[in-house]
């Protein structure tokens, strides 16, 4: 039991059939959650990172569609569940913080409302007022039932995000999955929101999935990471290890443009180039035209291989051993950055 | 809140006196005046006209003559008609009712089809089960009234005659009667008015689910159905109610004809019989109820947005 992992995805694949041909968002992506660990999902906008989150839950916005893969929660495939069967699931087993507090609670209801919703649908009896007041004062919120009678335009961004949280903690899931949860939030905000989630988690042993863009909270909350780049999981491993010793230049990248207050902005490396179109990949691996590393190699496309202990990267160059050290290289491109 | 009603209110009284006045003036803009009907086109003579002139006080100036109508009004005195003889007052509170209850019917029936009708087409948009819906209402919301009208008495005459062959009841002479005379012209306005409250919910509806706000709620696994009905469709309603209260304006309209079709003493129909036979006083008065209720309807729908929209309510 306690082996077993919260949430285990297997070659997940999703596609969008658009108008301009398919695209494929998500792209054999396969990854473990274990119980109450954070494993943070990384990756830039269209990464697939979203859609990988949306997908767990088969909340894929249309004309998105799962065509392959395992889906597991706490040992049950979800894409062989009905409908209904899912959708007891939801919120149960598996609850979900949205990105923008903003537009992510129903402006016609009060928050305590929603709430009751939350617990109703799951045929929940007994004092449902005790539990939304109990869920709202875990989350920081002074005086519960008077948060729990106003409406969302009532608060502020932070306010609704913590009522975001609470409502999808409120059934105590065995995994939380978040995405992008500070993003929309000021940033002096957004330190206490994480703390939050970082503090509930532990303290009800919930597992969670964090979706981010951001290193630094990723750095924060995280006990592994896995990186996305163009619907691929490009590198995986422990937060530590990952910061130390990444073994994908995209990784490389990414860390490296990670804002320093000991240096001048404009001074900030930055990443070549843009990630490709979903719907025209280039043959080979999917990073290459933007590595500065590529050789003949890349043509071919690499598969995720462990590369070290507990860790994994989709590089030949790394997969042969070979260090990602070619300074020069970098430095050139980070004085152009 | 009490504020706004106020002010609404006072909007309200504002905007009916100043139809007051242009329906009066408009009364007697209008080439000839009621002495003529009352004399008769020829064979009188000047001192005749002069004589019922001053009797009924035309002989005065407009403003004044307005000024006393106005007062009247305000008793709720219309003046007697001088084509029946009866007083305006009491043919209208024959005809109010009549109207009245095919109105309501009307928005009830609307309602309770077209706003379902309305939600299972956004859900199912652009499938099969939405274009069916759509196709079957445009059909009907394309067709006058007045022909759909003369459709189902043609047709329901000859295959159902009993049932159709009615001439109107009132409910407290018999309320079976009653009941039968009033469900073909209910028919017949339901059509258009549910295609157009239907049209209005889908597209209203289609937006909400857009919102981040509907995924939330899946989410946590709120059922689809209670989604649809009610996450979704409570924050469609402010723009649809709008629709309908704007709806029945067109439907004041529809009753003129309806009524005359099916030859229901309403409102409508005793306005056309008035503007035909040129009695002024029961035209200027019918005229008058018309535009008080649609004023009314107007207002009402203004002082229901906070209820529809908690981000409209004070703090």
């Amino acid at each position: 039991m306690t082996d077993r992992p919260v949430l285990r995805v297997e070659n997940l694949t999703t596609r969008f059939e658009t108008d301009h041909g398919a695209v494929t968002a998500v792209d054999s992506v396969s990854f473990e959650v274990a119980p109450g660990e954070t494993l943070g999902l990384v990756g830039e906008s269209g990464s697939g990172k979203s859609v990988t989150a949306m997908s767990v839950l088969g909340l894929v916005p249309k004309p998105g569609r799962i065509v392959d893969g395992t889906i597991e929660l706490n040992g049950t495939s979800l894409l062989k569940l009905s409908p209904e069967e899912l959708r007891r699931r939801r919120g149960t087993e598996c609850g979900m913080v949205f990105q923008n507090p903003m537009t992510a609670l129903n402006p016609s209801f009060s928050v305590g409302w929603q709430m009751r919703e939350a617990i109703t649908a799951h045929g929940a009896s007994g004092d449902v007022d005790a539990r939304i007041h109990r869920a709202l004062a875990d989350v920081g919120m002074p005086d519960p039932d008077r948060q729990a009678a106003s409406f969302p335009h009532q608060m502020s961004g932070g306010m609704r995000q913590r009522v975001v949280i609470a409502m999808g903690m409120i059934n105590d899931p065995q995994l939380l999955i978040a995405d992008e949860p500070t993003t929309a939030l000021d940033v002096t905000i957004q330190a206490q929101v994480l703390n939050l989630m970082k503090r509930l988690t532990r303290d009800h042993g919930t597992a969670l999935l964090l979706i981010t863009h951001n290193m630094g909270v990723v750095a924060n909350m995280c006990d592994r990471v896995a990186v996305m780049y163009a619907g691929e999981i490009v590198e995986e491993a422990p937060v530590d290890e990952l910061f130390a010793n990444s073994r994908h230049p995209y990784t490389r990248g990414l860390l490296r443009s990670i804002p320093n207050p000991d240096r001048p902005r404009e001074k900030t490396p930055t990443l070549p180039g843009a990630p490709p179109n979903m719907a025209q990949l280039p043959a080979g691996c999917r990073f290459r035209p933007r590595c500065v590393f590529a050789d003949a190699r890349c043509g071919a496309r690499p598969d995720l291989l462990t590369v070290g202990a507990r860790h994994k990267a989709r590089c030949w160059k790394t997969q042969a051993g070979e260090p990602l050290t070619e300074t020069d290289r970098m430095t050139e491109t980070l004085d152009a950055g | 809140m009490l504020r706004m009603i106020g002010m609404r209110l006072l909007g309200m009284i504002l905007v009916l006196l100043a139809v007051s006045a242009l329906v009066f003036a408009l009364g007697a803009l209008i080439p000839g005046d009621l002495t003529s009907v009352i004399v008769g086109q020829e064979g009188a003579t000047e001192e005749q006209f002069a004589e019922v002139r001053r009797k009924l006080g035309l002989d005065k100036p407009l403003f004044l003559q307005y000024f006393y109508w106005l007062l009247n009004v305000l008793q709720g005195d219309f003046g007697t008609s001088p084509i029946t003889g009866r007083t305006v007052t009491a043919d209208l509170l024959q005809q109010i009712p009549v109207s009245l209850e095919l109105a309501l019917l009307t928005l009830v029936v609307s309602t309770l089809i077209g706003l379902p009708a309305g939600v299972v087409a956004a859900v199912h948009a652009n499938k099969r089960l939405d274009v069916l819906i759509r196709m079957s209402l445009l059909f009907t919301f394309s067709v006058p009234i007045f022909v759909i009208g003369i459709l189902l008495l043609l047709v329901g005459s000859r295959w159902a005659p009993d049932l159709f062959r009615v001439s109107y009841t009132r409910w407290v002479d018999d309320p079976v009667m009653h009941i039968r005379s009033m469900a073909m012209p209910l028919l017949t306005i339901a059509f258009p008015i549910t295609a157009m409250t239907m049209q209005m919910t889908r597209s209203s509806v289609l937006e909400v689910l857009h919102n981040p706000y509907i995924v939330t709620a899946r989410a946590v696994g709120v059922r689809e159905k209670r989604i649809q009905y009610l996450h979704a469709l409570r924050n469609a309603l402010p723009p649809i109610v709008t629709f309908i209260g704007f709806q029945l304006g067109i439907l004041l309209g529809g009753l003129i004809v309806i009524e005359q079709i099916f030859s229901l003493p309403g409102l409508g129909r005793g306005m056309l019989e008035a503007i035909n036979t040129r009695d002024y006083p029961m035209v200027t008065a019918t005229t008058l109820v018309f535009a008080a209720a649609f004023v009314f309807i107007n207002a009402l729908v203004d002082m229901l947005y906070p209820l529809l929209d908690p981000r409209q309510r004070g703090r």
